[in-house]
């Protein structure tokens, strides 16, 4: 196999992206009549609304609408309906939209925003999702009771619970009580930005046939398109969502964010079309972010180092709407305890509301945290245990056809491996140590990793599609549903079309962006499914345009279709290539001397639908997953203990994704994601006051991982257990290059100076903050440190 | 008042004079209402933020007057509107005053560094100013000119408090003054970041010659602090334990960090210290 698939294409949007004149949703500003769109915030937390005044505000020229919450008082959301369009009765963070305008120019805008007097009450706002989860006084949302939400979830009314995720295996008392030890601990991660490059972008034209057209920074322009349909009230179809290339989504533009504020303006603007292109300060404080989370885990093991019982809670703190949040409590629970066998677990998984901006998709779905937790507390049982981390860690990690959430659901028998992954990682880390001391005596060396898993949270049902059609000289047009937004996905793509059909690459033609009316459809560009989801979508079309050429072929070359080959744009019978055919005199219909024509353009179309089950309510059980990809990661640091800094040496990873189809792209995933991850381990939180403002809403004081910040060296490994049903063997990658990097630098920290951590950012500051706690002899190094050569 | 993110700048008017005399005429009659842009790295961040509201801003960077960079006999002349790139590449700068070459190659990023300058950074007068750490060791002067008569002000003098400068409201910066040493000098700046890429959280600067040892510290106070100690060490060499006790009892008192998102007070206090250790292995002798 693979004369495409397994190479190093060079990708397909590169060139539109280095030169310049790829299109993204903030360059689009030639639509006809285009106003411009603006949203003033509220500066409170949690208030009432006493009272809007707009009358000095619209008297101003170039004002085109106002709108507030009661224009368009529906509730949306992507599996509640907890959230606003512009806020209706009260504001639920500080930050979000009250009041909206559409005008000429930015200049008009942001005056009229000022001309607008907004009366609040403030209430008293809940800003940390462990008292949310205990008060039953402060609610972000009274009416909960009243929201409509998928049956999937389980919000409780009359608390700030959004879900609670339930996983029951065994019996968690009984697992206690033959432990030899018990460990317990607390883990947190901060709620953090997506940070990515392009602020969100929505251009809604909502217009006089009562169809609507937009354009957007969107991860999952079908998703936007049938939520639109039902806020608005029309059918799916009058709906058209055009999706450029984006600028980097990584989840939080997955949903469903400002397409209705953009188009509830346009509605009020005399059906003119407005673009809102939110600020980076817009976009921090007003735009979705990812979860924080708070993880209780007690774990009981025997001597031997057999995990035997695990009682986890997660809390995850979604801020004000639960938006994907909940579905990432449900993804949360059911890998609660990572890639291990255990027999007896009692996992609850909440997801709470706070009084802070509202928690979206974020690349990992709650993955990255909860391996934080988990691995960190793997490392720490084995120092209990004066074992191994790797050792303990190979006794319980979950093998192949072992049972995994609840009892009922095997691991399928071609998943992949954690234990090779695990295996690879360590040895190269070991091979390359020199030992705990650095160069100088403050100066300390460890190593550590960490294990994990994950596949894509989607619904059971969810479903891709993709054609292909040839063009007259034998090139071939694929359309798929799935965006670009850096992850290389479409490149992918065009080699399996290129593999299956054997045509040259370069005939292969995919775009990035979007169309609602004319792509094929996917569910949603989100949770790594988009190479094996829709990717076997595309590898069906490309057999279902086979079959339609071997039908043609069959008759000029009087063959049976089963009995020929396609190979190098030529049809020939099997075994006799010099009895060819020319592709290209097949694929617009073939025409005999007589002139008399058969078939047609060929068009070939295919589907793939998830293959999982619901999941029990009380248990758990099910199979969530159409694939779990398996991985290691691991880091050499330098600890300075005198300053707590510390530095990257060698990040090691490695993930068993059954094939590469282009090892380049691969690695490019593993660089961003684990420089990704690094960032967020070591500098990414959003701090808020006690009111629950936002204190840094820009990249001074959102710190995030520089180019001199980088470790030394980066290795990696592709392992290649090959999923049967999968295209070609592959399973995703794209949000498993980061899940195990923070772990796996908390576990090196404890190697190298023995200091637990058990929050993340590591900061230079929280490390000597441990130091001072945990190790104060350490800090002594100063006076030696003064004095040395 | 309304939170407003804002995309736009106010309105104002742009002026780009190319003599001296010329900006500073414009500045005389224009005082109250106008901004002077010497990079605009903070300008900029105001004006869109609308922290300032002026109706005219004033290029200096096309007056040479401001954009000299050379050695005038004893004393090395650094226009204020020569931008940090430039000053990094001249040789003189990095043979001569080492910790001020340092504190420009951190300074902002490496674009950033094509506009910035050290007459805005001084201008703007930040507690976290990176260069107002070496200029103080330095002993720097700051040149500055208004219509009717220019003035030398001691860079010790400069700052009278966080973000105020000691500037006429009709005065430009036009050069800082450092005296080249003949001494054996070795000055150092250290600074405490979170990423590679970031502004102050302390700087620390230190400077041994002609048998003086001087400490300078930013952004750990409300304007940047010199402190001499050359009281406390002998023969050019490190202090003991017990006299750094001293001189570190001496630091302390004279600065005063605060507790913000960036770190804490007890982080910084401690910082200060192993970053004046640091400082002082690298300029005194074992």
């Amino acid at each position: 196999m693979g004369k495409y698939v397994g190479e190093s294409i060079i990708r397909k949007d590169a060139l539109e992206k280095v030169n310049g004149t790829a299109t993204y949703a903030f360059d689009i500003d030639n639509i006809p009549n285009l106003l411009i769109g603006k949203f003033l915030t509220s500066p409170y937390a949690h208030a009432h609304i006493r009272s809007i005044d707009i009358s000095k505000a619209e008297k101003i020229n170039g004002v085109v609408a106002i709108v507030t919450g009661k224009d368009w008082p529906v509730r949306i959301g992507l599996y509640a309906g907890d959230r606003d369009i512009l806020a209706v009765d009260k504001v639920v963070w500080a930050g979000q939209p009250v009041v909206a305008i559409s005008a000429e120019s930015y200049e008009i805008a942001e005056k009229a925003l000022e001309q607008i007097q907004i009366e609040y009450e403030p209430l008293p706002a809940i800003i940390d999702p462990v008292k949310a989860k205990l008060s039953n006084d402060i609610l972000v949302h009274e009416k909960l009771g009243e929201y409509e939400h998928s049956p999937a979830f389980n919000p409780i009314p009359g608390t700030n619970i959004a879900n609670h995720f339930k996983l029951r295996k065994g019996n968690i008392e009984k697992g206690f009580k033959e432990s030899d030890k018990i460990i317990e601990n607390t883990f947190t991660m901060p709620q953090v930005a997506h940070a990515y490059l392009e602020p969100i972008v929505a251009i809604g034209h909502y217009k006089r046939d009562g169809k609507i057209e937009i354009w957007s920074s969107a991860q999952s322009p079908f998703t936007v398109r049938y939520l639109m349909g039902i806020t608005f009230a029309i059918p799916t179809s009058n709906v058209t969502v055009h999706a450029p290339y984006l600028g980097g989504g990584f989840g939080g533009k997955a949903g469903l964010n400002y397409e209705p504020l953009a188009v509830l303006l346009s509605k009020n603007s005399n059906y003119r079309p407005v673009k809102l292109q939110l600020t980076r300060e817009e976009n921090f404080r007003s735009a979705p972010i990812r979860v924080g989370m708070v993880a209780k885990i007690k774990t009981g093991v025997k001597d031997n180092g057999r995990i035997i019982a695990e009682e986890i809670e997660y809390i995850w703190d979604s801020g004000a709407c639960a938006d994907y949040a909940v579905n990432v409590g449900r993804a949360g629970g059911y890998v609660s305890i990572g890639p291990y066998e255990i027999d007896n677990i009692k996992s609850d998984s909440y997801t709470l509301y706070t009084n802070k901006p509202y928690a979206t998709a974020f690349r990992g779905f709650g993955h990255m945290e909860l391996h934080w937790a988990i691995e960190r507390q793997r490392d720490i049982i084995a120092k209990n245990l004066g074992m191994d981390p790797i050792a303990l860690r190979k006794i319980n990690t979950l093998k192949a056809g072992k049972s995994y959430t609840a009892n009922q659901h095997r691991l399928r028998k071609d998943a992949g491996n954690v234990d090779e992954c695990l295996e690879k990682v360590w040895n190269d880390l070991k091979t390359h140590f020199k030992g705990k001391i650095g160069d100088k005596p403050w100066l300390f060396r460890g190593i550590g990793v960490s294990c994990f898993m994950k596949g894509p949270a989607q619904p059971p049902n969810s479903a891709s599609s993709a054609y292909v059609k040839f063009n007259e000289d034998g090139g071939i047009f694929v359309s798929v549903g799935t965006s670009e937004m850096g992850q290389g996905t479409i490149t992918s793509l065009a080699q399996i079309a290129a593999e299956e059909l054997s045509i040259p690459i370069e005939k292969v033609y995919i775009k990035g962006e979007r169309d609602t009316d004319r792509d094929a459809y996917t569910w949603q560009t989100v949770g790594s499914r988009s190479l094996f989801m829709d990717g076997n979508a595309v590898r069906n079309a490309c057999i279902d345009a086979k079959h339609q050429i071997f039908e043609i072929a069959s008759q000029v070359l009087h063959t049976p279709p089963y009995d020929l080959v396609l190979e190098n744009e030529s049809i020939y019978p099997k075994g006799e290539p010099w009895k060819n055919l020319n592709l290209v005199d097949v694929i617009m219909g073939y025409m005999f001397t007589s002139g008399e024509a058969i078939g047609g353009p060929i068009m070939g179309h295919g589907t793939y639908i998830a293959k999982m089950t619901m999941l029990d309510a009380e248990t758990g059980a099910g199979n969530p997953a159409i694939f779990e990809t398996f991985g290691s990661q691991g880091v050499e640091v330098e600890i300075n203990v005198l300053t707590g800094e510390i530095k990257i040496k060698r990040l090691i990873s490695a993930f068993d994704i059954g094939k590469a189809i282009n090892p380049q792209l691969c690695e490019s995933q593993i660089l961003g994601g684990s420089i990704m991850a690094l960032s967020l381990g070591l500098n990414e939180k959003l701090q808020y006051d006690e009111k629950g403002h936002l204190l840094n809403p820009n990249f001074v004081d959102y710190v995030l991982t520089r180019a001199d910040d980088l470790p030394d060296e980066f290795e990696f490994f592709l392992v290649e257990n090959p999923q049967l049903d999968a295209p070609f063997g592959a399973r995703g990658i794209g949000e498993l290059t980061m899940l195990g990097v923070p772990a796996a630098i908390g576990n090196a920290i404890a190697n190298a100076i023995n200091v637990e951590i058990y929050d993340t950012p590591i900061t230079s500051e929280r490390i000597w903050y441990e130091i001072k706690k945990q190790r104060p002899e350490l800090l002594k190094l100063k006076e030696e440190f003064l004095q040395e050569d | 008042m309304n939170q407003i993110s804002h995309l736009t700048l106010p309105e104002f008017k742009i002026v780009t004079p190319s003599t001296l005399r010329e900006a500073l005429s414009i500045l005389d009659t224009n005082n109250t209402r106008s901004k002077l842009l010497a990079g605009g790295t903070d300008l900029l961040v105001d004006l869109r933020n609308r922290t300032i509201n002026p109706n005219i801003i004033i290029d200096l960077k096309n007056i040479p007057e401001l954009n000299e960079l050379k050695q005038k006999g004893d004393i090395f002349v650094i226009g204020a509107a020569v931008p940090i790139a430039d000053i990094l590449k001249s040789k003189e700068v990095r043979k001569n005053f080492h910790s001020l070459y340092t504190a420009l190659n951190e300074m902002c990023d490496e674009i950033l560094r094509f506009r910035a300058t050290i007459g805005g950074n001084l201008g703007t007068a930040s507690p976290a100013a990176d260069t107002a750490g070496p200029l103080l060791i330095h002993r720097a002067r700051i040149i500055v000119a208004s219509k009717k008569i220019s003035r030398e002000i001691p860079i010790q003098e400069f700052f009278i408090g966080v973000k105020q400068n000691c500037l006429m409201p009709n005065e430009i910066i036009t050069a800082i003054h450092i005296p080249i040493s003949t001494e054996n000098e070795k000055s150092v700046f250290l600074k405490l970041k979170r990423n590679s890429e970031d502004l102050a959280l302390i700087g620390v600067s230190a400077i041994n010659y002609n048998s003086q040892t001087k400490l300078a510290f930013t952004a750990v106070a409300p304007i940047p602090i010199l402190v001499d100690i050359t009281a406390y060490i002998s023969g050019n060499k490190r202090p003991n334990e017990e006299k750094f006790k001293e001189i570190w009892k001496l630091v302390k008192n004279a600065i005063s960090p605060i507790n913000d998102l960036r770190a804490s007070r007890e982080y910084r206090l401690h910082m200060t210290e192993i970053l004046t250790r640091k400082a002082l292995k690298e300029v005194l002798q074992k």
